[in-house]
């Protein structure tokens, strides 16, 4: 039974009709919270056009445009092209991208699920709008200096299912670990702007614009122990933790963008796989501010 | 002894910054009350919220709807002129308001305007008992609950 569900996991879907597969790939896109980052928060009728600042310790990175625009889109990409970006940090014309688009992540996408993307990719409406450099500190602008951090940290490979769990707990092993991307936020960074190993996870207090971002491992006191699977795929449909309250910020953004738009059972999947992860005791905010006083 | 006061410094330095500024944060003291009273509001609001959901997902009995109608019913009352409770300034102090509660003042009124509606709409749907519009009623008015979160409330330090 776990078998059968673990082979068709792994089956790719070239049997299905081009709409479906465009509908595959728009899920792809909002697992994958493309959406959040590739939207300019202030023109959501430019979606995908890029131009939205994502502050970091290293600099200020304006996201790309990717609408199919010919000239400051992706338009002119072959499947081979966002391959090559999407699943080995390397834009066309062979230099390397920052890891603050996370390919990191997305290198583990599977086949059916790139060329899904891809297909819907190429559905979107086209928007003209310029793409803005990034603003990086000299020894940043060279871009070199990613290739480098490729060669230090970037391991390209396909996600394994694990046939130790079941399908449920691997469907959310696959978008947590392949799209959704979550431990690139939810994890402190090393100097050199690695995901920090042993802190998989476990919040930081230096997230993305600055701002801190939850430890999301099941420890009962510092992180979301006390949540159930169904508190956290409500909280990823909705956006209102266990305790009433609603996220606001750039998680607000991703559930508004990526997980309030997946179906429920993927939801729950994820859910379930990240509540199945090694608690690790990291208090990220200071004690006063638990959920009991997330007003003050 | 070197680390003692490693240690220490910081707290010094701390001190030293706020030690002057105490007698500017007294000045505003007439926010703490509006400010404390808010956030009342907020947590009484989330509260039932927080159980109402339960409620609206069918994991709490409620035949005859009587829960849902007082969680719906308390959390309109709660939303009555809840842009009153943001007397400009008052971004002083313990709060996360933004101060561009007050720069956008009429995006902001907008904004809480439009949260009221949506627990009215709410009311109205949990007086009618059907089970899709409560849901819708109830997942828009989080909706607006969160536009307002990500506009004009701080994220926590």
């Amino acid at each position: 039974m776990i078998l059968a569900a673990l082979a068709a996991l792994a089956l790719p879907a070239h049997a299905a009709p081009p709409s479906e597969r465009v509908q595959r790939g728009e899920q792809v896109l909002r697992a994958g919270g493309c959406a959040a980052c590739h939207t300019d928060p202030d023109r959501p009728d430019q979606f995908l056009a890029g131009g939205r600042a994502l502050e970091t310790p290293f600099g200020t990175f304006y996201a790309p445009n990717i609408t199919p625009d010919p000239r400051h889109g992706i338009g002119g990409w072959r499947l081979e092209d966002l391959d090559r970006a999407l699943r080995h940090g390397l834009a066309p014309d062979g230099g390397a991208y920052y890891p603050v688009f996370p390919y990191t992540t997305y290198t583990r996408m599977s086949d059916e699920d790139l060329a899904a993307l891809k297909a819907y990719l190429d559905t979107v409406p086209p928007v003209a709008r310029p793409n803005r450099p990034h603003r990086l500190p000299w020894w940043l602008a060279w871009r070199g200096v990613a290739r480098l951090w490729q060669w230090l940290y970037f391991e390209p490979g396909r996600h394994r299912p694990d046939p130790k769990h079941d399908a449920r707990w691997n469907r959310g092993a696959y978008l947590v670990e392949a799209l959704a991307h979550c431990a690139e936020c939810h994890s402190p960074r090393t100097r050199l702007g690695a995901v920090d190993p042993r802190l998989r996870y476990a919040g930081t207090a230096q997230g993305p614009e600055g701002k801190p971002t939850p430890n999301i491992t099941p420890d009962r006191e510092t992180g979301i122990g006390r949540w159930s699977v169904a508190d956290l795929a409500d909280y990823l449909e909705t956006g209102m933790d266990p305790g009433g309250d609603f996220a606001g910020g750039l998680m607000a953004e991703v559930i508004d963008q990526g997980t309030s738009h997946l179906p429920a059972e993927d939801r729950e999947a994820i859910a379930t796989y990240i509540l199945s992860l090694s608690p690790i005791r990291h208090r990220v905010k200071s004690p006063k501010r638990s959920s009991q006083d997330e007003f003050d | 002894m070197q680390t003692i006061i490693r240690r220490i410094a910081p707290a010094a330095w701390i001190a030293l910054v706020l030690g002057p500024a105490a007698p500017v944060h007294a000045q505003n003291d007439d926010f703490t009350g509006v400010i404390k009273y808010r956030q009342g509001v907020m947590k009484a609001q989330a509260g039932h919220m927080a159980a109402l959901a339960q409620l609206v997902r069918g994991r709490i009995p409620d035949p005859e709807g009587e829960r849902m109608r007082m969680h719906a019913r308390s959390i309109q009352a709660l939303l009555h002129n809840l842009a009153d409770g943001f007397p400009e300034g008052s971004d002083f102090g313990e709060t996360r308001a933004e101060e561009r509660i007050w720069e956008q003042w009429d995006k902001f009124e907008a904004a809480s305007e439009k949260a009221t509606n949506a627990a009215k709409a709410l009311t109205a749907a949990v007086e009618k008992g059907d089970r899709k519009t409560i849901t819708e009623a109830f997942k828009k008015l989080g909706k607006a609950c969160k536009a307002c979160h990500e506009d004009f409330r701080a994220e926590e330090e």
